[in-house]
């Protein structure tokens, strides 16, 4: 029996113990936000929050994450409203296809927490470990930086 | 209202932002099974037979189906050509499975459809292919030695058209320069690989007789017309929804085996099946920029200005005949009686308006030993003596 906290919720499954962090989100929990690009932990679509830290779902077993706290990209936004990183997101066209998007904000939800104030070349020492096809990440930098003077001006 | 110059938000953005957006493997149905192909582990094989006990008999597999299983259920087994071409024969195309040859690694050759993709997958793992290893050429240029081996079997030569492309006096240009400067240049290949890989959906209603495909791809249409045509349905009982799609890059911009496949299986089986692309078949089974191998000239005037610059390339074909005919040259045109609708919408316009006699009674591959070629669609003759000869003959 696992149990575990996604998005401040409790949840309990039996579940087969090869499946992966990722599978039992996006099927057994239908949070099909945490997207699989490569199953083998170099694109970054997967990532979530685990116990607070970035982990790659696709490489993680479900049974790993029992007893912990996961946050995945749908706890992002309360109430239907747009956070501000996500809001940033928006404004700056730090998207296009979204496929990769949920990974990065997760990302950048653990960077701005630790670091305020990050400059860019640490906002793209952070992105490197997330693959995105259609932007050429630059708006995705111009997002990440807008969201972190938002966030400070609160 | 004012448009240019002022910002636009994207109306798609904060569904994708909140993690609800609806790409194709986040498509659940009722009932839904889950498709694993297996696929060629050689470069160019001959499939012997294939033993599917073992996979049929584990627990939450509902079916084990080969070329033959589809064949009968489809209107053919071989896809249309996607970008319909007078310079490309039709008869190179996939198959939906591949019934007797593989040609690359990943060629389906299978597929089983399961309770889940797990076990879809072990069930693939469990289909013994019994295959003939046959040589391999995995290089372009290789594949045009004519003592080499065989891309294709089937196919009466690895060359699979000859064309001309080029505009100037490139003769002319050579003939003055001052240096002529001689390159061989080489692009590898290159796959697209967008975050999301391809990902078929599809639910058939029998009682409706209702088909609904959502397809991870950029040509949704075509799929739509594909679909009708291989599965004998009209058109208006098929839908062909491109859901969100996680990139394509062009490796989504045609219709693949797979998209056929799977609406097959789940019209035959009465499920809806589901099947999504890993990223390994990503690398082994879509399809890839091309490798390009030119030995280029340039021709340069003693203060270094390009002058021209040609590609020793193979040059027969339609082009030519219509360039001919345009400057009147042309007495008589043999077309093949074979030649695709294609080929001849490009010529026999042409041609007629310029009032030069059609003759229609040879085939493309008997053309083809005339001119020294594998098949030839349109033979033009400029010589009056020898047209007068050819008349004589055939009118």
């Amino acid at each position: 029996m696992l149990s575990v906290t996604v998005n401040g919720r409790r949840h309990e499954r039996t579940v087969e113990s090869r499946i992966s962090l990722a599978d039992f989100l996006r099927h057994d929990l239908g949070l099909t936000g945490t997207h699989l690009g490569c199953e083998h932990g170099v694109c970054g679509a997967c990532t979530v929050l685990v116990g607070g830290r970035t982990a790659r779902a696709c490489l993680m077993l479900a049974v790993q994450s029992d007893g912990q706290d996961v946050s995945t990209v749908e706890g992002l936004a309360s109430d239907g409203a747009l956070n501000a990183l996500q809001q940033s997101f928006w404004d700056q066209h730090g998207l296009q296809c979204g496929f990769c998007t949920p990974g990065v904000l997760m990302t950048l939800t653990e960077l701005l927490r630790e670091n305020a104030a990050p400059t860019e070349a640490q906002v793209r020492d952070a992105l490197s470990g997330h693959l995105c096809r259609c932007t050429g990440y630059h708006n995705i930098v111009v997002a990440a930086m807008d969201a972190a003077e938002r966030l400070r001006g609160k | 209202m004012r448009i240019v110059g002022t910002r636009a938000r994207r109306i798609e953005d904060p569904a994708l932002l909140r993690g609800a957006g609806r790409y194709a493997d986040d498509i659940e149905l009722p009932g839904l099974a889950h498709a694993a192909f297996v696929r060629s582990p050689h470069a160019h094989a001959l499939i012997r037979s294939i033993d599917s006990a073992a996979a049929r008999a584990m627990p939450e597999v509902v079916a084990v189906l080969t070329a033959k299983d589809l064949e009968k259920h489809l209107t053919r087994l071989r896809m249309p050509l996607g970008f319909p071409s007078a310079s490309l024969p039709d008869h190179i195309t996939p198959f939906v499975l591949t019934p007797r040859e593989a040609c690359f690694v990943g060629e389906a050759v299978a597929m089983v459809i399961a309770e889940s993709r797990q076990v879809a997958e072990d069930a693939a793992a469990a289909v013994s292919v019994d295959c003939e290893p046959l040589p391999a050429v995995v290089n372009c240029v290789a594949a045009l030695d004519p003592k080499g081996p065989p891309v294709r079997q089937e196919a009466p030569s690895n060359v699979l058209t000859r064309f001309n492309i080029g505009y100037g006096d490139c003769a002319r240009a050579f003939g003055g320069a001052a240096h002529v400067f001689k390159e061989t240049l080489s692009q590898h290949r290159g796959g697209a690989h967008p975050i999301e890989g391809r990902g078929v959906v599809a639910r058939y209603e029998a009682g409706e007789d209702r088909m609904t495909v959502w397809s991870s791809t950029q040509m949704a249409h075509d799929l739509w017309i594909m679909l009708a045509d291989l599965l004998g349905m009209a058109e208006d009982r098929i839908r062909v929804a491109a859901p969100d799609v996680g990139g394509g890059f062009g490796a989504k911009f045609l219709v693949y085996p797979e998209e056929i496949a799977v609406p097959a299986a789940a019209r035959l089986l009465g499920r809806p099946v589901k099947w999504i692309e890993d990223r390994l078949e990503h690398f082994l089974a879509s399809i890839q920029e091309r490798d390009q191998y030119w030995d280029m000239e340039l021709a340069v005037d003693s203060q270094a200005r390009i002058l021209g610059l040609r590609g020793r390339l193979a040059v027969v074909g339609v082009q030519q005949v219509r360039d001919a005919a345009k400057r009147g040259k042309l007495k008589i045109a043999l077309v093949a009686s074979d030649a695709s609708q294609n080929s001849l919408d490009k010529i026999t316009g042409l041609l007629e308006a310029r009032r030069v006699p059609l003759v229609h009674a040879f085939s493309a591959a008997e053309l083809g030993e005339v001119a020294g070629r594998e098949a030839v669609a349109v033979v033009g003759v400029t010589d009056a003596g020898l047209a007068a000869g050819i008349k004589e003959v055939v009118f």
